[in-house]
């Protein structure tokens, strides 16, 4: 199912720093976890995951190292900085505010 | 990498041109991500070419992603533009105008001064460095004290006494062999300084030696005793111009008769001394010394002259039944040494002073004895006595043998400990400093060769970087624009890496190691541990210029690897580099053991052990990890463990030569300066599969060597000059006290001792 971009827009940085949170990954490796926890339902447009991560990285929420494979080749790795947890948990408190907010709305049921 | 791929990503990261290094590394990035994709799509069963085609597609459109890439790095961009402004257009003409500001070869002045005062015993600088220095020194505002010749001083004021005596003193007296217009011009300016100065003698005497020159022609016969002391002479003259003697002797009479004796050079030096201010580093002390050296009177001979003229002339009338008119002739010497005495302020002076005392006293006495008044002999006898005294007194006990065999140990403390200077200016005043005095001057001249160290570790940095702009600049232009090395900017850990482990430890380490004396091999004179202070440098030079250089050189080839760039294989070696320091380590190590002798035998040999096991682990090291400049690497080697062994054995003693220790460790530096070139011609030559990595190390090196040049000049200098001037206050030996006249402070209290006790003599016969 296409989702709308303007929301998709909004899920990318917390969820960026939610999966770097638990481990430092490289930018392929984001985007088949995001994949395969969303159940295709979030497929980001590849090649627009790297200026999000670059971005980060200038606002100093996440830092990155250029490390080699156990088969030799090498990878650019993303971890999360202390400013970057510290922005990851309003974010997350954000989107479940937002999340119970909307759905308060959205998912009441009709009256019959 | 298929040609779709590099288009793909070529275009992807064009917004991103402005900073290649960046651009590279995104590019990779994307690159890394292609390949990933591609690869999870061949396993599950795609052909490769299909696998590639569709990870590019995965992407998304490459001007979408193109747009994305440059918002999203739009602010990196600029800020590492600005960074790279900064390395280019202020780091490094920084260091190029530090390294010029804080150029100091008042050293070289220093060197070439000492020279010139002695026989040669320090290294020569080079001529075009002293005048480098003159010109320094001459381009800064100075007094017409110091810069005017005595005759522009006296043109510029003729009423001043000063002057006039300095310009008749250096520039008419001083003549060597003047001919007779020269003569008649300095009698004229004698008979015009006397209307000047009129109650001064000095000019009456001056003309009377002027007048006599060529009117007589002295006699002096000497033999020695059984005891092989010398014995009172025959003096006698011949008279070729009678009326020219009866002139001068007339002069000499009006010059005795008055109650003034002056020559103001101990005034004119002052009044220079002052002009130069109080010295704020070793040349300073040296001016000062060779500006005493320069004010030396070149008529106190003629002075001396005089007194014998004196008795001379009075025998001569008591010859010719003229004993009335004879006397005040035959003692003339009296006058003359106590008016002498006066205004001594050097040990020559007070050494003239006894001579005439001692010398003439005795002939007028005899002639007294011959025209049969021995009260008078007798008199004579007593006052010369008097007033050669102690003059004689210190020239004998200078001469006892039993005080030249203590003289001996002295002398060789003195060689051993003191500093050039002190070895020229002490052996004649026979008067001793304790071996703690030593140090002060002794370290002084240490820190001039560490300001000599210092513009030579500047100088050889910027041509490092002159030699790494030549080569980034031969991979771009002769390339024809397929190689544009690019200017790697290091992260903020990185460069204070650098700068702690490459710069400041170096020099810290130095620093405690020249200052902790037990080590340093400082506790002796420069003269004798010149072979440590190459090692020294060495050593120094080493870690500055290669550590510096190896761990730029290593980050640049990890981050060179990230971006894709091929590599040399072994333009620098990490492996090469650790056995470089082990091999200078060991230089330095057994060169500063040399130098501990007797004293600490157990540190010396435990050092010098020390220093030859790091060399043959720096050769073991090079065998097992080095494959490529074996042959260098075993010559640099074997060389150096030479080096090290020689300065093993060649400990510092009085009398040991150190030419060998010197020639060993310049020829390891020379060494070391060589692999520097070679490494330096291997990233200019390369082949061009690997240009774009050594033009980028190159290009990369710049910064950092600035750095490191801006953070020597910045911390060694102050420290430096604030090292020399609060050593010139410590120096109890040589240096004099403000607007004091004179060589050494040692001096100037011996000449005062030898003055004061001739003017109590003087002033107690006058009682009589």
């Amino acid at each position: 199912m296409a989702m709308s971009p303007e929301l998709v827009k909004g899920t990318v940085v917390p969820i960026i720093l939610k999966l770097l949170s638990e481990k430092e990954m490289y930018g392929y490796e984001i985007i088949r976890v995001v994949n395969e926890r969303t159940g295709q339902v979030l497929e980001w447009k590849e090649g627009t995951l790297y200026p999000w991560l670059h971005s980060l990285e200038q606002d100093g929420l996440i830092t990155s190292a250029w490390r080699a494979s156990e088969a030799g080749r090498r990878r650019k790795y993303y971890a999360l900085t202390r400013k970057g947890a510290l922005e990851m948990t309003r974010r997350v408190g954000e989107w479940q505010s937002l999340a119970r907010a909307v759905s308060a709305v959205l998912l009441v049921p009709l009256p019959a | 990498m298929d040609p779709d791929i590099t288009s793909y990503l070529d275009n992807a990261t064009a917004g991103l041109r402005d900073d290649e290094e960046l651009r590279l590394d995104v590019r990779a990035e994307l690159a890394s991500h292609v390949e990933d994709k591609a690869e999870e799509l061949r396993r599950g069963g795609l052909a490769e070419a299909e696998a590639e085609a569709q990870a590019l597609r995965a992407l998304g459109a490459v001007t979408e992603v193109a747009t994305e890439l440059e918002r999203g790095n739009r602010r990196r961009l600029l800020q590492r533009a600005w960074l790279r402004r900064a390395l280019r257009f202020a780091l490094v003409p920084a260091a190029v105008v530090v390294a010029v500001a804080c150029a100091d070869v008042k050293w070289a002045e220093a060197l070439g001064m000492m020279d010139s005062l002695g026989d040669g015993s320090p290294p020569r600088p080079t001529s075009w460095l002293r005048g480098l220095a003159e010109r320094a020194r001459h381009g800064r505002t100075h007094s017409p004290l110091l810069t005017a010749t005595p005759r522009e001083l006296w043109e510029g004021d003729r009423a001043n006494r000063l002057y006039y005596a300095n310009f008749i003193t250096h520039d008419l007296v001083a003549r060597e062999s003047p001919n007779e217009a020269g003569r008649r011009e300095l009698l004229t300016h004698l008979e015009a300084a006397g209307e000047v100065d009129p109650g001064n003698a000095r000019y009456d005497y001056l003309r009377a030696a002027v007048l006599l020159e060529g009117a007589v022609e002295v006699q002096s016969e000497s033999e020695k005793g059984p005891d092989g002391k010398p014995l009172l002479g025959k003096l006698s003259w011949t008279i070729s111009d009678r009326a020219r003697v009866d002139e001068a002797m007339a002069h000499l009479a009006r010059g005795l008769a008055k109650t003034e004796f002056r020559r103001y050079g101990r005034e004119m030096l002052a009044a220079q001394i002052e002009a130069m201010g109080p010295p704020r580093s070793l040349v300073d002390q040296v001016r000062r010394v060779a500006t005493s050296a320069a004010a030396l009177l070149p008529d106190i001979a003629k002075i001396r002259e005089l007194g014998r003229a004196g008795f001379l002339y009075g025998q001569t009338l008591a010859d010719e039944g003229r004993a009335s008119e004879a006397r005040p002739f035959l003692d003339a010497w009296k006058t003359l040494t106590v008016q002498l005495n006066r205004d001594s302020w050097t040990l020559i002076d007070c050494l003239v002073v006894t001579a005439i005392a001692n010398g003439v006293a005795e002939h007028s006495a005899l002639v007294y004895e011959r025209l049969g008044l021995a009260d008078e002999a007798a008199r004579s006898r007593r006052e010369g006595a008097l007033l050669g005294g102690p003059g004689k007194e210190w020239r004998e006990r200078r001469n006892d043998p039993a005080v030249k065999e203590a003289n001996r140990g002295h002398e060789d403390e003195m060689r051993l400990y003191g500093g050039v200077l002190v070895g020229m200016l002490l052996p004649a005043i026979n008067e001793w400093p304790t071996r703690a005095e030593y140090d002060a001057n002794r370290r002084l001249e240490y820190v001039s060769a560490m300001h000599a160290a210092q513009a030579l570790l500047s100088a050889i940095l910027l041509v490092a970087m002159l030699a790494c702009l030549v080569i980034s600049l031969r991979w771009r232009l002769l390339s024809d624009g397929a190689v544009i090395p690019v200017l790697l900017l290091p992260d903020g850990r990185q460069a204070l890496r650098v700068l702690l482990l490459g710069v400041l430890l170096p020099l810290v380490g130095f620093a405690g190691v020249t200052l902790f004396v037990p080590i340093s091999g400082q506790a002796y004179a420069m003269k004798s541990a010149t072979h440590k202070l190459l090692a020294e440098f060495a050593l120094l030079a080493v870690a500055l210029l290669l550590v510096p250089a190896w761990l730029v050189v290593r980050a640049a080839r990890r981050r060179c690897l990230e971006l894709g760039i091929p590599c040399h294989s072994a333009a620098v070696s990490g492996a090469g580099v650790t056995a470089l320091i082990c091999i200078g380590l060991a230089v330095a190590l057994c060169a500063w053991a040399s130098l501990q002798g007797p004293r600490v035998r157990g540190l010396s040999e435990l050092t010098g052990g020390l220093g030859v096991l790091m060399g043959i682990v720096g050769l073991v090291w090079l065998l097992v990890r080095l494959r490529t400049g074996l042959w260098l690497a075993l010559g640099l080697t074997l060389f150096c463990s030479l080096a090290a062994a020689v300065c093993w054995w060649w400990p510092a003693a009085p009398g040991r030569s150190f030419t060998p220790g010197v020639v060993a460790a310049a020829a390891a530096l020379g060494l070391l300066v060589l692999t520097a070139v070679v490494a330096g011609l291997r990233l200019l030559l390369a082949s061009r599969d690997v240009g774009l990595f050594c033009g980028t190390v190159a290009r990369s090196l710049i910064p950092t060597l600035a750095a490191a040049l801006i953070a020597i000049c910045l911390t060694a200098r102050p420290w430096l000059v604030h090292r020399e001037r609060s050593l010139l206050v410590q120096d109890r030996v040589l240096v004099t006290g403000p607007n004091e006249a004179g060589f050494s402070r040692i001096e100037n209290q011996l000449a005062e001792r030898l003055r004061t006790a001739v003017e109590s003599a003087a002033v107690s016969l006058e009682g009589h």
